[in-house]
């Protein structure tokens, strides 16, 4: 696969750190948000608004996925899930190798910006 | 599936090469069975290539079946048949039927309700490793009676899965826990009509032909043997993979955000009373199928984004289906594959079991629901004036092809979850499916033979 958009680590404004706590909130019948705070400086650094969330274990995520799912291939959901559990450690790798590469942007806005 | 790679063109056209050499070779047929032929092979090969998604598959058969025997017909010599003849079947009474049962499933799964009562059980089944396996397929069965066979085994899969990681790698009780998952999920969808398309596909074509099967009369062929499979299934998973494991529970404290308990409840067990009860209000299941729509909407639980995301490439390959199937009867094809295929003077009863088998075969390596469209229309035309055993019949072998990771979404779901092998799955569901159609085939040929009239309403 080759390495294409843009990737870098999230960093408070404040203090430049990149330690962060993650403030997950779930309202039922709203999106998830995530409140990310800066670990070193206490400062309020972004929030997210989650439409699909993978944990640590991708295809129980994907058994979540399916839930709410109707399908009638065996062959059809079989690739699906082996899809989507590649697509996430092959997306988490190539993230980490774009912040290798990548020049640091000042602000995750920017990069945000371009790739719109 | 996507981008046009070169074994998808290939295979492309290869199977167009097929349906041409088909028309071709079958010259001794009217000029519209070699065109519906040329059709059926088409959408044969593609259900079992799947190069393109099998609901595609579908409505293109039914495109070429309205191009193609429509005005199309002209250019082969032959007399055009009208359109409607291939959409009406998308608005077969089945469809509704099977779309009131995707809103309530949705509501279900929407206010959490389906976990909430897997839990409910699960939390009561103790630590004996049998009861709790007889367990667990019991209400993966129950949820796949009236939700989709693929999101009954996501939740149990995802429920089961962290309990079955801290067994024994490779131990014989997980094994048992994820191959009795799918194939509950697999049998389970057989007891009601709207368990599972194939059902469907035979309520559809009967209703083309003006045979009327009760939701109630399914359930009194589908149900009891339900059971009956179920209990075998479990019996013959607990013998295949022996556990010395003797204690076994799952934790299940899992928080629900689950509301509207009480409307979605009340909606449901209404509208499964309507359905069981037909014989006495006569109002047909297709129509107590809208019920709960128009309630969870008035009460704002099923919104215009919930509509959107019903699974409306399933209804269009049941419509597809049935137009294939409408195609097959109108052009006379299905009476000359009858003519060709089964010996005349063959018993009745020996051609119900080799179709039960035949199909539970071939759904074994393709979508079960395009087995149900390739095999039922000529089922159909093979039986008669009796159709109704021979369709049910069928209809339910179809969900016993269960020997593969690819035979059904279930395996495919449980065999990713990488707790068991492809050998595990296929010498249990081998077993199973052979089983379970003798069990099915003997099971309707009593049932029939107490009640000959039961299920006919003409
Ligand atoms: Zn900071």
């Amino acid at each position: 696969m080759s390495l294409c958009g843009s990737s870098k680590r999230e960093h408070c404004m404040k203090c430049e750190s990149v330690a962060m706590l993650n403030y997950v909130m779930v309202k039922p019948g709203c999106d998830t948000e995530v409140f990310v705070e800066c670990a070193t400086c206490g400062a309020f650094v972004a929030r997210y608004t989650l439409t699909t969330y993978t944990s640590e274990d991708p295809y129980r995520s994907y058994l979540r996925l399916m839930r709410k799912k109707r399908s009638d291939s065996g062959a059809a959901t079989r690739q699906a899930g082996q899809k989507f559990v590649t697509e996430v450690w092959e997306g988490y790798r190539q993230a980490k190798d774009l912040v290798a590469d990548s020049e640091e942007v000042d602000h995750l806005e920017e990069i945000l910006d371009r790739t719109e | 599936m996507k981008g046009w790679s070169l074994r998808r063109v290939l295979l492309g056209i290869t199977g167009i090469l097929l349906a041409v050499l088909a028309y071709l070779m079958l010259g001794s047929l009217p000029p519209r069975q070699r065109i519906m032929a040329s059709i059926f092979i088409l959408t044969v090969f593609l259900w079992i290539t799947e190069i393109i998604p099998i609901f595609v598959t579908a409505v293109l058969s039914a495109f070429l079946c309205a191009l193609l025997l429509g005005q199309g017909a002209t250019l082969f010599g032959a007399q055009p048949l009208p359109a409607s003849l291939f959409f009406n079947p998308f608005a077969n009474t089945v469809i509704v039927l099977m779309f009131g049962g995707f809103v309530l499933a949705r509501v279900f799964s929407r206010n959490y309700l389906d976990e909430e009562f897997c839990d409910f059980i699960l939390a009561r089944l103790g630590n004996k490793p049998q009861v709790v396996l007889l367990g667990i397929m019991g209400i993966t069965a129950v949820m796949s009676m009236w939700m989709s066979n693929t999101a009954t085994t996501a939740i149990m899969v995802a429920t089961v899965l962290p309990a079955v990681r801290g067994l024994r790698p490779g131990s014989n009780l997980a094994k048992a826990l994820m191959l009795g998952i799918p194939f509950a999920a697999n049998i389970g969808g057989i007891a009601t009509p709207i368990g599972t398309p194939p059902n469907a596909i035979a309520l559809g074509l009967l209703a083309e032909r003006g045979y009327t099967v009760s939701f109630f009369t399914w359930m009194i062929a589908g149900f009891p043997l339900m059971v009956v499979v179920l209990l075998i299934t479990f019996g013959l998973t607990w013998a295949m993979f022996k556990t010395t494991v003797t204690e076994f529970s799952l934790k299940v404290s899992r928080e629900h955000p689950t509301a509207n308990r009480g409307i979605v409840y009340t909606t449901f067990f209404a509208t499964v009373l309507l359905w069981l009860t037909d014989a006495l209000h006569h109002i047909p299941s297709a129509v107590v199928a809208l019920v709960p729509m128009l309630v969870f909407s008035v009460a704002g639980l099923f919104s215009k984004e919930d509509l959107r995301l019903i699974a409306w490439d399933i209804l269009l390959l049941i419509g597809g289906g049935l137009a294939l199937g409408a195609g097959i009867k109108e052009t006379g094809l299905a009476d000359t594959i009858v003519q060709y295929a089964v010996p005349s003077g063959f018993p009745k009863f020996g051609v119900i079991a080799l179709f039960s088998f035949f199909i539970a075969l071939i759904a074994t390596f393709m979508s079960n629901t395009a087995a149900a469209t390739i095999v039922l229309p000529i089922a159909v035309s093979l039986s008669g004036q009796s159709p109704m055993m021979m369709m049910i019949t069928v209809a339910i072998c179809t969900s016993y092809g269960m020997a593969l990771p690819i035979s059904t979404p279930p395996n495919a779901i449980a065999y990713g979850s990488e707790m068991i092998q492809s050998k595990d799955m296929f010498r249990l569901g081998a077993l199973v499916s052979i089983v379970a159609v003798i069990v099915t085939v003997a099971w309707q040929a009593l049932l029939f033979l107490v009640f000959p009239g039961l299920a006919v309403t003409s």
